[in-house]
């Protein structure tokens, strides 16, 4: 399925692997985290980063360790009102620091993909006939926003430090 | 009162942008009715028994009368003259076409208003004690952290998709007219032990079919820590509670499965991380909004402060202030209840008259300022008690000066099946019938305090639980049933009615609440309450006579 960040589509280079598939030699391979769970050190065969698809109920603490080796972590809800999604990416993000790239794969719809952003989405493997064109229209819809401690622009701050930016 | 800044109506006029294009989705077919129904939901659009249904937020239930004409007008335009006043300080329109959304959500964006979040599983329109700012023991204006609430809560990216609805009340007082512990959180503003404001915070309370009073899982939270709180509670609820079961997943099963003292374990390791997380409000960014609080200029003359009012040779007026009238914080000053509860008529409706009316008179004599209650009633909060009398003599003509605040005819009643798709049975017409049995004033007043309130099903809109007679419309083979519970509370002293035995039909139902009321008369104490001679004397005696004739 496509992949697309907020720019548009782009080329997704991650090669998924099932938990009995060999590791392939220097290409990056998207592996279970039952996977990396089982074979342990033996899952990087030292080559890093690798990337990991976890669940939205996967309690995010334990990736902890490994996250400096971890380029990908994908995030499957059961569907696409599951909103612990959100919860996963600002774990990630804001309080365990990952940089790397955070993915959601599977079932959200287009106007969740600003709040998607806004926990620390970066790219977007969408189900068939998704609205590729409304989420992408509806990224640029609000300019700043209210919640503290995210990446975008706050109004909180930016009433107190710079001129209000006026009527939208 | 706070006034919008050209971010937040920015916020307000992009969600109509934002809304409008939802529509054309879905008018066009891009949208599918699956994928459109939670983003309809979170702009308050329902789709009824009949239309649609559009709930408009009255944010901590306080209104200007610029913004009541604006209500008013809509009445008019897209619905049938009438908007109804719900248990949440909403306003609910029953008659509204999909395509006309957009420009009610425009229209009440010119007046700083909107629809955000009234239903869906968002956190839902933050309500607040309809004497704020004006109760005369109250700690703090409690709108203040309503409207932090507000803010921070509006589009909030991480709980816009949780298991079930979030509601969230704020009262400061002792004594709570925004029934705080039966919300999903209840904040209620107190005293730290060096006197300054702090946050006691309940959570886990709630009606429905599960009914709890929420247990306090924070004493006396600092109250620059707020948004920190929130947002562990949340995250907490957001990733445990239970999204197997609609009918399992608000917060209060997942506190009462887990247990307070591990709930607020969960939540407390998760705020010690939150807290520097920079999520609190920023100091000056309260100070800002607390400057919008800040007292109107009162009257000072004499006249007002002198003890003798005008017109209180009059019983009919006497009456009405006994009710209608309460003390108020600045001297010479009470707080009026307008009733929306006419006899024989349906609770919380206004008509696009009535609301205009409201808003002339709360240009004449309240500052401008109106509130909207939980008990769907509508408040002027600051009027001069020299002008009580002109102000009643206007509203009798205007037919709102009904001396029946918090009397037996004072009822709470949902939509029920004259609206609602859930619904089991009417709540409505049993309403009226109840309010004309005891149509006679002085007959109510010798009642006293008795808070009927009224469900057509076990999701409890109409809070059955927390009535002092609470009744519950159920189906019984394709029949309307009603079930009749005593003793709950939606107070300070919070607690959950028990059901008193077999239901009873439509007409029986009727007969059986004065059955209750005569008990009640008979057995009473001198000055004892309803409540209080329920809890002295149990459901004994009222099961007695009830059952007894049958």
């Amino acid at each position: 399925m496509p992949v697309f960040d907020a720019s548009g589509l782009v080329d997704d280079h991650w090669i998924v692997l099932g938990d009995a598939d060999p590791l392939p030699a220097g290409a990056p391979v998207l592996l279970t985290w039952e996977r990396i769970a089982r074979d342990g050190e033996a899952a990087f065969a030292g080559r890093d980063p690798r990337g990991v698809a976890i669940s939205s109920d996967f309690d995010v603490a334990k990736l902890l360790p490994l996250l400096p080796r971890i380029g990908l972590v994908v995030v499957k809800p059961a569907n696409f009102k599951d909103g612990r999604v959100f919860s996963v990416g600002r774990l990630l993000r804001q309080r365990y620091g990952f940089n790397g790239d955070l993915r959601i794969q599977g079932e959200f719809i287009p106007d969740q993909v600003p709040f998607l952003v806004r926990c620390g989405y970066s790219s977007f493997e969408a189900a068939p006939g998704f609205d590729l064109d409304a989420a992408l229209r509806l990224l640029k819809v609000f300019a700043f926003n209210y919640q503290t401690g995210l990446a975008d622009k706050n109004i909180f701050a930016l009433r107190h430090n710079q001129p209000a930016a006026g009527r939208a | 009162m706070y006034q919008y800044d050209a971010y937040d109506q920015a916020m307000v006029d992009t969600r109509v942008a934002e809304f409008r294009d939802q529509v054309a989705r879905r008018l066009s077919g891009a949208l599918s009715e699956e994928h459109f129904r939670p983003l309809r939901l979170l702009n308050g659009l329902y789709l009824q028994l009949h239309a649609y249904m559009l709930r408009v937020a009255i944010p901590y239930g306080t209104l200007t009368s610029r913004q009541m004409r604006t209500l008013a007008d809509i009445a008019e335009k897209y619905d049938r003259g009438y908007g109804h006043f719900t248990t949440r300080q909403n306003i609910q329109y029953n008659w509204i076409k999909l395509e006309q959304a957009p420009d009610i959500l425009a229209d009440l964006a010119a007046v700083q208003m909107h629809a955000i979040q009234t239903s869906g599983n968002v956190i839902r329109n933050v309500t607040a004690d309809h004497f704020a700012g004006v109760a005369k023991d109250e700690v703090e204006d409690p709108r203040i952290a309503a409207e932090i609430i507000r803010q921070w809560s509006t589009f909030h990216p991480e709980f816009s998709f949780l298991p079930r609805k979030f509601k969230i009340a704020v009262t400061a007082d002792t004594k709570d007219r925004a029934a705080v512990k039966f919300h999903d959180i209840g904040i209620a503003i107190v005293k730290d032990a060096k006197g300054a404001p702090a946050y006691d915070v309940y959570v886990g309370g709630g009606m429905g079919r599960t009914p709890f009073v929420a247990p306090l899982i924070k004493s006396k939270l600092p109250k620059t820590e707020l948004l920190s709180y929130l947002d562990a509670t949340l995250r907490v609820y957001n990733r445990y509670g239970r999204r197997d079961n609609i009918y399992k997943a608000r917060i209060k099963i997942l506190v009462d499965a887990l247990g307070p003292e591990e709930f607020a374990r969960q939540v407390e390791d998760e705020w010690q991380l939150t807290r520097q997380e920079h999520i609190n409000l920023p100091p000056e960014e309260e100070a800002r909004i607390r400057a919008f609080f800040a007292p109107p200029a009162y009257t000072t003359e004499a006249a007002d402060l002198a003890a003798n009012m005008p017109g209180t040779n009059d019983p009919a007026f006497r009456a009405w202030l006994s009710t209608n009238t309460h003390a108020h914080k600045a001297a010479g000053y009470s707080i009026v209840t307008i009733s929306l509860k006419p006899i024989g008529g349906i609770p919380g409706d206004a008509s696009t008259a009535e609301m205009n009316r409201v808003a002339d008179l709360a240009d004449t004599y309240s500052l401008g300022e109106i509130r909207v209650t939980h008990e769907q009633n509508l408040i002027l909060p600051h009027v001069r008690r020299s002008q009580l009398h002109a102000l009643w003599t206007e509203l009798k003509t205007a037919g709102l000066a009904v001396a029946n605040a918090g009397l037996v005819t004072d009822i709470i009643a949902c939509p029920g099946l004259d609206y609602c798709a859930l619904a089991n049975a009417r709540s409505i017409p049993i309403a009226q019938r109840i309010s004309e049995r005891f149509a006679d004033l002085d007959r109510q007043h010798s009642v006293g305090e008795l808070k009927i309130k009224i469900s057509g099903c076990i999701n409890a809109c109409g809070h059955h639980h927390a009535g002092h007679i609470g009744i519950l419309g159920v189906d019984r083979k394709g029949e309307e049933f009603y079930q009749i519970l005593l003793g709950g509370s939606g107070a300070e002293d919070a607690s959950i009615g028990t059901i008193l035995g077999p239901g009873f039909s439509a007409d029986g139902v009727v007969d059986a609440v004065e059955t209750i009321v005569n008990t009640y008369v008979d057995l009473r104490q001198p000055g004892e309450p309803f409540l209080a001679a329920v809890r002295r004397v149990g459901n004994g005696p009222f099961k007695e006579r009830l059952y007894a004739r049958v």
